[in-house]
């Protein structure tokens, strides 16, 4: 499981539907936000399991619509 | 009255969490929501789940006044991570609408460590079942619970549940409870976002009805379509079309943007605002809870009250939370926004809000949110002033979960920098699972710091505080542990001290895990004589009980029984029973009644003790439970189950690094177990492989049991009969040798 993965963090692209504003960057500190096409792509480094889940629940809070979540770097 | 002079937990309690907010103007009734909630109330369980602003508690609040006065409801929040916490409200709420309802449960609560399984909930429960009318319990916002032992015990409470009694959870994700049981078995109703979701009608009936915009139909549509009936979106179309001239062009400018709903129609609300009221709406977006004088306080200006009314005339999605208009909050998705605007505006600002919220709650008495507010303002030194001064009280009253909780949201470097809430975080820690090396990173920290005179919390000094915690935090070291009790006696200071005495106790319990029950007993005789168990209640009752099992061990059974029974009373009556370390009792009491060859209750008891050991610090205690379980086995002609357990302890003992007198039982009590066969022992039956095929899963027994919808015992027993016939003596065994005999699936 997580034990065997290296150290370092894995950098994730949370996609979510509607096109945010920098207003939102307070909310997924770190994190790029780029919109475009009617969504809004979040990357940015996440250190393990629990900051995914944080970043997550930051997107129920704002009533955000999830489409994906991928990690971009080897896993 | 404010007074910095606090507290009681009961203090926290915020009694406008009770109740369904009160109604507001500007919203409509959703009838057929409403009709299609009651027909959903048919089965014992209904779960109204959507994501944020979908209107969920709107919903409920409105069928709660239709309802006519049958609701218990509690809004929950994020403090209610506390399983005696959460319990408390939910009594609480059900006595609102059956007077006197769950009266000895409260009780039980209020008591230090109660033990929700054995005395709140079979008592509450009790209670439930008299009441002749049918009654619904609304827990509002269940997703903000994240602990797993109130998701266990509210699985209990349903599988309990009286018939005519029903639970309605409204949540934004699915709770981890037996869902797919109650489905299949239809005892449950569930309302998800479509149910939810504004239909044409709705949206027109919201925006011109109620809010009085006078739009054209396809405009309505318009809207309805870019929001997708989302109540939030909706709602803030209509706050950004007031007062416009040109609605139409508005929409359709809303309707080609690609935008998230959310966003651009907050910045259109917030932009048509006055500065003033933009402001204090930021500002204050940094409480969970509005009050005029707290926002005062917060906002540093006068006049809040006022401006608290008139935000809710104007719709402004600020929620009444009591009809004397006292208290409110924001709608939740509001104030994320508005946090977020806040943080992007006056970044700087945002800790110097909270800073000023925790002083206002400081001297208002409220402990919990006054710590919550030092933390997000980052002012840790405060917040651990108020964790050191205050954590006692909530230990005591068992509130474990609450300080851990505090601590949980401090960087690790402000504990370690503090000594005495080093302290806190070890003992705490200690008897809620943490590892050895989690513990010694502590007290690390309390050893290498200085610190003048006693503690905020009355302990005699912090090298005392650290002797005492590793006397009693024994993990795997009993040699370890005598020599920090010597220590902690030489730094308790006189004898009359109450320090001395918990000194002599946790001396007297670890000279007897080291086999050394000569010395022990003296001293342990002499703090039964002299000291009221009402002023030293843990040192009492440990005492008791380990003169009890010594009695034991001297083959004097009647002072064993007749000790372990006054040390069973006195735990009793002061709450004591969930304590891990009063565990002690329950051991001395199931040993002493297995003499008496009465033996289910002695399994009763043991399997208690060994349950209430299951934590790291624990493990010496929980092998010596496990041997005495093994006797009671044996006493009832279980040669197979006592020989399983045995071999548990031994295993166990295996990986102590000074296991002290468990040695020595384990010689005592009989060689290893033979060699075993090609096939089990015996056929398992249907129940016992439902139970072997969960084995391999991470779920606690507890958790088993709610899978296959039997009692915790139930399991242990069936899980018991697969060791015996697996001849094995651990789960991870279990699962091997099943495998190996293709009981169950390979790996």
């Amino acid at each position: 499981m997580m034990r065997n993965r290296p150290p370092g963090p894995t950098v994730y692209q949370i996609v979510v539907r509607g096109e945010l504003s920098q207003r939102f960057r307070p909310a997924f500190e770190g994190m790029a936000l780029v919109a475009g096409d009617g969504r809004t792509v979040i990357t940015g480094p996440v250190v393990d399991q629990a900051h995914l889940h944080g970043l997550l629940d930051r997107v129920g809070d704002l009533g955000l619509e999830l489409v994906s979540v991928n990690p971009t770097t080897a896993a | 009255m404010p007074s910095d002079t606090i507290s009681s937990p009961e203090h926290d309690l915020v009694w406008t969490k009770l109740g369904p907010p009160a109604p507001r103007a500007g919203l409509i009734a959703r009838t057929g929501l409403q009709a299609l909630l009651r027909s959903a109330l048919a089965g014992r369980l209904c779960l109204l789940d959507a994501p944020a602003g979908s209107g969920k508690t709107t919903l409920l609040a409105q069928w709660s006044a239709a309802a006519g006065g049958r609701v218990a409801w509690v809004s929950l929040d994020e403090g209610d991570n506390d399983p005696s916490r959460f319990w408390t409200y939910v009594v609480e709420a059900l006595a609102t609408v059956e007077p006197g309802v769950g009266a000895p449960a409260l009780d039980a609560l209020r008591r230090p460590s109660a033990d929700l399984y054995r005395a709140v909930l079979p008592s509450l429960l009790n209670d439930l079942r008299a009441i002749g009318s049918p009654l619904v319990l609304v827990l509002d916002d269940y997703h903000l619970i994240t602990n797993s032992a109130c998701h266990q015990t509210l699985g209990y409470y349903l599988d309990h549940l009286p018939a005519g009694l029903h639970v309605l959870l409204s949540t934004r994700t699915d709770p981890p409870l037996p869902l797919a049981r109650m489905r299949a078995r239809g005892e449950l109703a569930e309302l998800r976002v479509a149910d939810l979701q504004f239909s044409g009608e709705e949206a027109s009936a919201l925006l011109n009805d109620a809010m009085g915009l006078r739009l054209a139909g396809d405009d309505v549509e318009r809207l309805a379509k870019r929001t997708e009936g989302w109540a939030a979106g909706l709602y803030l179309a209509g706050l950004s079309l007031r007062g416009r001239e040109d609605p139409s062009a508005f929409i359709a400018a809303f309707h080609g943007d690609n935008r998230h709903v959310a966003d651009y129609l907050t910045a259109e609300v917030l932009g048509g605002q006055p500065a003033a009221i933009r402001a204090f709406l930021l500002r204050t977006s940094v409480l969970e809870r509005l009050s005029g004088p707290l926002c005062d306080a917060v906002v540093e200006a006068e006049g809040s009250a006022e401006l608290l009314r008139e935000l809710e005339r104007s719709n402004l999605f600020l929620v009444p939370l009591d009809d004397h208009r006292q208290w409110y909050r924001y709608h939740q998705l509001f104030r994320e926004l508005l946090r977020l605007e806040l943080a992007g505006r006056e970044p700087t600002l945002v800790a110097t809000l909270h800073r000023r919220a925790a002083a206002w709650h400081r001297r208002a008495g409220h402990v919990d949110e006054a710590i919550s507010h030092a933390t997000a303002a980052g002012d840790f030194a405060d917040a651990n002033a108020l964790i050191a001064r205050h954590w006692l009280t909530y230990w005591r009253r068992g509130r474990r979960a609450t300080v851990l909780r505090w601590l949980d949201g401090l960087p690790p470097e402000a504990i370690t920098a503090d000594p005495p809430v080093a302290f806190v975080a070890a003992w705490i820690g200690g008897f809620s699972g943490a590892t050895k090396q989690e513990v010694e990173r502590w007290l690390a920290a309390v050893d290498d710091l200085t610190w003048e005179g006693a503690l905020p919390d009355g302990v005699a000094s912090l090298a005392f505080g650290a002797a005492l915690a590793r006397a009693d935090l024994v993990f795997d070291d009993v040699g370890r542990s005598v020599a920090a009790a010597w220590r902690a006696l030489d730094l308790a200071g006189d004898q009359p001290s109450p320090f001395f005495w918990m000194a002599q106790a946790a001396l007297g319990l670890t000279l007897y895990l080291a086999g050394r029950g000569a010395e022990a007993r003296p001293r342990l005789e002499e703090l039964v004589r002299r000291v009221a168990v009402a002023d030293q209640p843990y040192a009492v009752v440990g005492a008791l009980a380990v003169l009890s099992l010594l009695a034991g061990d001297a083959g004097d059974e009647p002072t064993a029984t007749a000790l372990a029974t006054r040390a069973a009373g006195s735990a009793e009556a002061l709450g004591l029973t969930a304590e891990p370390l009063c565990g002690l009792v329950q051991l001395a009491l199931g040993r002493a009644l297995t003499r008496q060859g009465k033996l289910d209750e002695a399994q009763e008891q043991l399997e208690w003790a060994v349950e209430l050991f299951e934590i790291d610090s624990m493990a010496v205690l929980r092998a010596h439970g496990l041997l005495l379980l093994a006797s009671a086995r044996r006493a009832r002609g279980d040669v197979a189950g006592a020989l399983a357990l045995r071999e548990r302890a031994r295993e166990l003992t295996g990986q102590l690094k000074d296991p002290g007198m468990l040695a020595t039982l384990l010689e005592r009590d009989g060689p290893a177990p033979s060699r075993r066969g090609a096939r089990p022992a015996g056929p398992l039956t249907e129940r016992e492989h439902a139970v072997l095929r969960l084995l391999p899963t991470k779920l606690t027994t507890r958790e088993i049991g709610a899978e296959l919808y039997v009692s915790v015992s139930t399991v242990r027993t069936q899980v018991q009969a697969i060791y015996r016939k697996l001849e094995v003596s651990s789960r991870a065994e279990a699962v091997d040798r099943a495998r190996e005999l293709g009981l169950i699936s390979p790996r």
